[in-house]
Formats: structure tokens, sequence, C-alpha cells
């Protein structure tokens, strides 16, 4: 009982000796215990720490896989099979990496997502949207560079092909393929720097931005389902808005049973379907690279497709290809003007007019009908369906403007909507 | 109100559905219908079978460099049964399944190294290797006298003939795509379809090829069906020999995350019973 009591008095006074000197207290206050959210978050709102926790997942795998794995031309493949095969618990752990990578786009898309439906990138919101793309970027980067690392064909084949996209820059293209590439083809000198890149460079950089977009969300609050700002209702006596409730320990709470119900999904597609039918793990990347074989059919990986099909639906003009290149990094880029490009009435689409519906709703499908369009090889007919996909893609963003100024929206509530569940 | 919106979600996915259904239809060629391999991987008699099919055979030509023969651990062998059934004086537990032949050789011989066999089960898939080995058949204008229907005018000769029955090509016309295909689906064995072009460009007829074994054999048949199966089961297994205990190991993890995630509703909605 003495003893206990002693330990506690010991915890208390190296807490009280840290947090004299380290602001370690007040920031779980400004973080955690005393963060107001606001009450009525609903489903969509789980992307955001699970997109967290699959960074995690990827960082400490990461970690363990790069024990083993050998980042060199020779032995690059051997090593993966040698994890796979003889690393204790390599398996686990390596499937754990491969489909963490595609679980991190299926989430990073559904946040997005989230933030498109509530206008969450509106204002006071706009750096938090541009540092959630800067990681969007960031983790295409990471995807793509530690797509080549183990070295199978559809790996090398893919790194060829995305590679070559610069190559149709007018003037210097050639030259700029062979500096990225370190080479005249994709090779051990790629494989190395690609390595770099995935292991060391862009993390950092990952990690300093959620740092940022983390402190942006907290210094401005959080958005919801009715995008309205719990912060112009504040209980005048202790300033606290009268519907936030402490992150902590209500939605902990929250996150940790959707990160159960992410991490039963996660578990099941790690141990029962680790290929999810070629989606996560083509099956030609089971096939050594191999620089005398083109595979007949190259497909990005499952969450590129979109892009990429709009990269093959787009004609070469003026002797040169690089339109569908600038195509491609547009339809990508173009999210960065969402906060400009809106011009809404109200933030939510619970109260925007049929008007918004209607271009999200045809943006979506261009979106997925892309994705399927890309995983499959061109005729002359996709291409044309792709082409027009392509436009309603743009359209969604360049009309916006009009469209949002334009639509018929409902009156915004005063307070936000919550009904006990 | 709420029922709308669902709706109204949904409609751009039923649309998308209908789109993409029409252009899978749209997309033509060869048509090559493989069979579904009838592999149990939990059935460890049957993939140590194909394991010794595999070393007597396969590893005559084919090498499996990424697995080491120790793998085989896994289906609950000693180190002395490997030793004893699958290596010479020598050779070691833990050296990896190596061909028989020199690079050199093969080369001279088949114009290339034949591929590694480790990941085919994966690369290529087991229905694959199923149906190519049951596709077979004598074709005299062909260097090693076989050709295959599942991979045409293939270098390999046919190394497990001795075991089978010797397949003759049979092929029939049919006048609609239809029609070739319902005659697919009664054949037992892998089949092809080619659409024949008359001059105008469309499609006149259809060719449906496949395999005919002979009648007098059946039990000949019936003994290489099961060998190919053991094969197809033991390529499976070392593609990935680590399936069957991650396997089993899944089920346990998976239980008790279904389990957490029910403690964890339960503590959810104890802490927000106060939230209105």
């Amino acid at each position: 009982m003495s003893s206990s009591k002693s330990s506690c008095g010991v915890a208390r006074r190296a807490f009280e000796w840290v947090d004299a000197r380290f602001p370690v207290g007040k920031m779980v206050r400004e973080h955690l215990t005393e963060y107001y959210a606001p009450k009525n978050f609903n489903f969509w709102y789980y992307f955001g720490s699970l997109a967290l926790l699959v960074l995690v997942n990827q960082i400490v795998t990461g970690i363990f896989l790069t024990m083993s794995y050998k980042p060199d031309a020779q032995t690059a493949f051997a090593s993966v099979e040698y994890i796979m095969r003889d690393v204790w618990g390599g398996r686990i752990i390596r499937y754990m990496h491969s489909t963490g990578a595609s679980m991190f786009f299926v989430v990073v898309y559904l946040h997005m997502f989230r933030g498109l439906i509530y206008g969450s990138y509106r204002k006071p919101r706009e750096l938090i949207w541009i540092f959630g793309m800067l990681i969007y970027l960031c983790l295409m980067g990471e995807a793509f560079f530690g797509y080549l690392l183990p070295w199978g064909q559809m790996s090398y084949w893919g790194a060829q092909v995305i590679v070559n996209l610069f190559s149709s820059v007018p003037i210097i293209g050639p030259d700029l393929a062979v500096w990225i590439r370190g080479d005249f083809s994709v090779s051990d000198a790629t494989l190395n720097r690609f390595f770099a890149f995935h292991v060391i460079a862009i993390p950092l950089v990952l990690l300093g931005l959620v740092a940022a977009h983390i402190l942006a969300l907290h210094e401005v609050g959080s958005n919801n389902p009715d995008g309205v700002e719990i912060k112009k209702h504040k209980d005048p006596a202790t300033g606290i808005p009268l519907d936030g409730i402490p992150f902590h320990p209500y939605y902990t709470v929250k996150d940790i049973f959707g990160a159960a119900v992410f991490l039963f999904i996660f578990f099941t597609i790690v141990y029962f379907f680790p290929e999810m039918g070629g989606y996560f793990l083509e099956y030609n990347n089971f096939i050594p690279a191999d620089a005398m074989k083109t595979p007949e059919h190259i497909a990005p990986v499952w969450y590129f497709t979109p892009y990429y099909a709009m990269l093959r639906a787009v004609p070469s003009f003026l002797g040169t290809q690089v339109w569908g290149v600038l195509v491609m990094g547009g339809a990508v880029m173009i999210f960065f003007g969402l906060p400009w490009l809106d011009r809404g009435a109200v933030k939510s689409i619970r109260y925007r007019g049929l008007l918004y519906k209607s271009f999200l709703a045809a943006f979506v499908v261009s979106f997925l009908v892309l994705g399927y369009l890309g995983v499959m090889p061109s005729t002359p007919e996709r291409t044309i369906l792709a082409r027009v996909l392509t436009v309603v893609y743009f359209g969604f963003f360049i009309l916006m403007p009009w469209y949002t100024a334009r639509d018929k929206t409902l009156p915004e509530p005063d307070r936000v909507q919550y009904s006990k569940h | 109100m709420m029922r709308k919106k669902r709706l109204g979600l949904l409609s751009p996915l039923l649309f998308a559905l209908c789109l993409t259904g029409g252009l899978v239809q749209a997309s033509g060629g060869d048509e090559v219908k493989l069979e579904q391999a009838p592999i149990d991987r939990f059935d460890r008699a049957s993939v140590q079978r194909g394991a010794r099919l595999f070393s007597n055979y396969c590893l005559s030509c084919h090498q499996a460099k990424f697995m080491n023969y120790s793998s085989l651990r896994e289906l609950g062998l000693t180190d002395a049964q490997i030793q004893q059934n699958f290596l010479s004086k020598g050779q070691k537990v833990t050296q990896a399944m190596k061909s028989n032949i020199e690079v050199a050789d093969a080369k001279n011989w088949f114009g290339s190294m034949p591929p590694d066999l480790t990941l085919a089960a994966r690369s290529r898939g087991t229905d694959w290797i199923y149906s190519y080995l049951r596709g077979f058949y004598k074709d005299p204008s062909r260097p090693t006298g076989w050709n295959n229907i599942v991979f045409p005018n293939v270098g390999m000769p046919h190394v497990l003939w001795e075991r089978s029955s010797q397949g003759v090509l049979a092929v029939q016309k049919f006048e609609s795509l239809g029609e070739a295909q319902g005659e697919a689906l009664q054949t037992n064995g892998p089949t092809k379809i080619k659409a024949e072009h008359g001059h105008g460009g469309g499609p006149t007829h259809y060719i449906l090829e496949k395999v005919n074994m002979p009648q007098s054999t059946p039990q000949i048949a019936e003994n290489y069906n099961r060998d190919v199966t053991d094969l197809v089961n033991y390529m499976a297994f070392m593609a990935e020999p680590g399936y069957l205990a991650h396997r089993q190991t899944g089920r346990f993890i998976v239980i008790a995350l279904a389990f957490a995630v029910f403690a964890a509703y339960i503590v959810k909605r104890e802490y927000w019973k106060d939230i209105r």
C-alpha cells in the first residue's frame, strides 16, 4: 500500500520536473483534453485518425522491412522473397506494409471526400487543406518510389513508364529523364535513389506536413457535418464552445472504436486476401524485373489509375505527348484551388442545392470510372469515354465558381444538429 | 428524406456500373477457358506427392531458387525425411531447389533458360498451370512433338507424357459464339475459342479447340489428373510456404479483433452517454 503510494508520488514529481522544463501538460491540454471538437462528427470523421494509424503502421513495418531488404538490382527481388520465407514474422510485416499502402489511399481518398462534401477546405481552413494536399502529393511519391523496391516486372515497367513521362517535356525532356533515373533506363542506380527517397527523404517531409496539418487544424478548430462554426456560440462563463466537447476522452474513445473496426478489416485482408485479386499485389510483380521483356499490359496500382486513364486518353498534339502529362498533373494540382473556387453560401452538402449535388455526383462517377478504365487495356471506345470523363472531372473544378454561386442553398442552422444515437 | 439522400449517393455508382458492364462485353480476341484447379492446400499428402513429382520432373530443367528444401518442414517432414526423399549425398537441407541443367545447356536446347518456378503459382495462377499441364496434345510439326492449347507453340516438351495418355487436338466449328461457349462449358479440360473472319471483316464462325484423350485408357487419365492436381498443389505451397500457418494465425487475430471492436463500442457508448 505504502509502496504504491510513494511510487505514485515519484511519478508525479517526475512529471512536474519535466513539465517545468518542457510543455507536456500544456500540449496535452491544447491538443487533447481542452481541444474542443464539435459533438456532431459522423462516420466520415473517422478517416483522419485512421490515416494517422496507417502512417504509423507504414513507418513501423517499413523499419523492420529495411532491416532485411537489399536495395540492389541483383538481390532486391530475392531479399523480398527472403523476408517472405525466412525472416521471423517477415510475411506478416511485408503484407502489413503492402496492404497498408493501398489502405492508406482508401482512407485518404475518403478523408478528402469528407473535406469535399462538408466544405472543410473553406475559410478559415484553407491552409489545412493545402497541407493536406501536400501530404497527398508526398503519399503519391512514397507509393511510386516504394513500388519499385520489390523489383518485380510491374515495379520495373511501371517506373519505366512514369519516368519516361518526363522525357515528353519539350527540349530538356530526355536529359531530365536520365537525370531522374541516374541511367539511360531504370537500373540499379534508379533503385538506390528511389530507396533513399522512399525510406528517408519523403517520410521526413511527410511527418513535418502531418504536424503542420494537425497544428493548423487545432488553431482554427474542426469543421463538422453542418459546416457551421461552433466558436460562434461560447459559454460566457468558461469561453468553451457550447457545441464542443473535449477531444479526450470523447473522440479518443470514439476513434479507438473506429480503429478497431479498421484493424478488423485490415487484418482480414492481410491474413486472407493480401493480393486482393491482383489489386494490392499485382500478379506480374511475382516475376523478377527483366529489362528485355516488356509485359503485355502495364497497369499502375489501383490508386493511380484515374490519373493514368487521363494520361492515356489525351491525344498527342503539335508533335508532343506532353499534354497528357500536363492533364494528369493538373488533375491532381487543381485540388489546391478548391478553397478559392468554391463560392457557395454554405459549406456543407446538407444545405447545398441540386446544382452542386449534381456536379459532385458527376465528379465522383468520373473519378471511379476513370479508375476502372485505368486498370483495363485501352480500346477506342474506352479512350473516348475516358476523354469525356476527363472533361467532366475538370468541369467540376473549373465551373465551380459559377455553379456554387448560383446554387439554391437551404438556410444553415445556427447551431450544429446532434441527435443522440 | 434520409432514404432519398441514400439513393442520390447510389445513383452515380449504378451509372458507373452500367457503363463498365458494357465495356467488358466489348473486348474480344482468342478466348481460352481455364479450368479451376481442384486443389486443397491443406491436403498435406497431396502436396507431398506433388513435391516428389516436382523434384523428379520439373527440376530436370527448371529451378526454384527462392525455395529452400528446408521449407518442406512446413509440410511436417523432418530433416532426415527431406534428406532421404529429395536430396542426394552431399546436398544440404538448407540449399535452394536448383535445376539439374546448366544455363549454357538450357540456352542451347531451349533457346533460353526455362523460367524459375518458385512463384509461378502466384504470377500465372494455379488455374493456368493446371490447365496448361492438361493442355498438351500431339503435334508432329513441333520440334518436341507436342503443342499446347493454353500456351501455343510452347518450347517445353510434355515432360509428364509417360504418366499421361496421349492427347489429340479436336477442332469443332460453330455458327455462334454462344454455341461454342456452351460446348466449352461441357468440356472436361481447357478449351480455346477462335473467331474466324470472312472477307467482309466480321466473324463468320467460331472454332473451338480442345484436347481429346483416348477413351481406351480411363485409368491413366484419372491418374494423370491426380498427378497434375498434386503438382499444382505443391507449386501453390512452394510459392508461399507459410500460407497454411498464416491462415491459422489469421483466424485467431481476426476473432480477437472482433472482440476488440465489441469492447471498444461498449466503452465508447458508456463515455458518450452524457452527450446530448
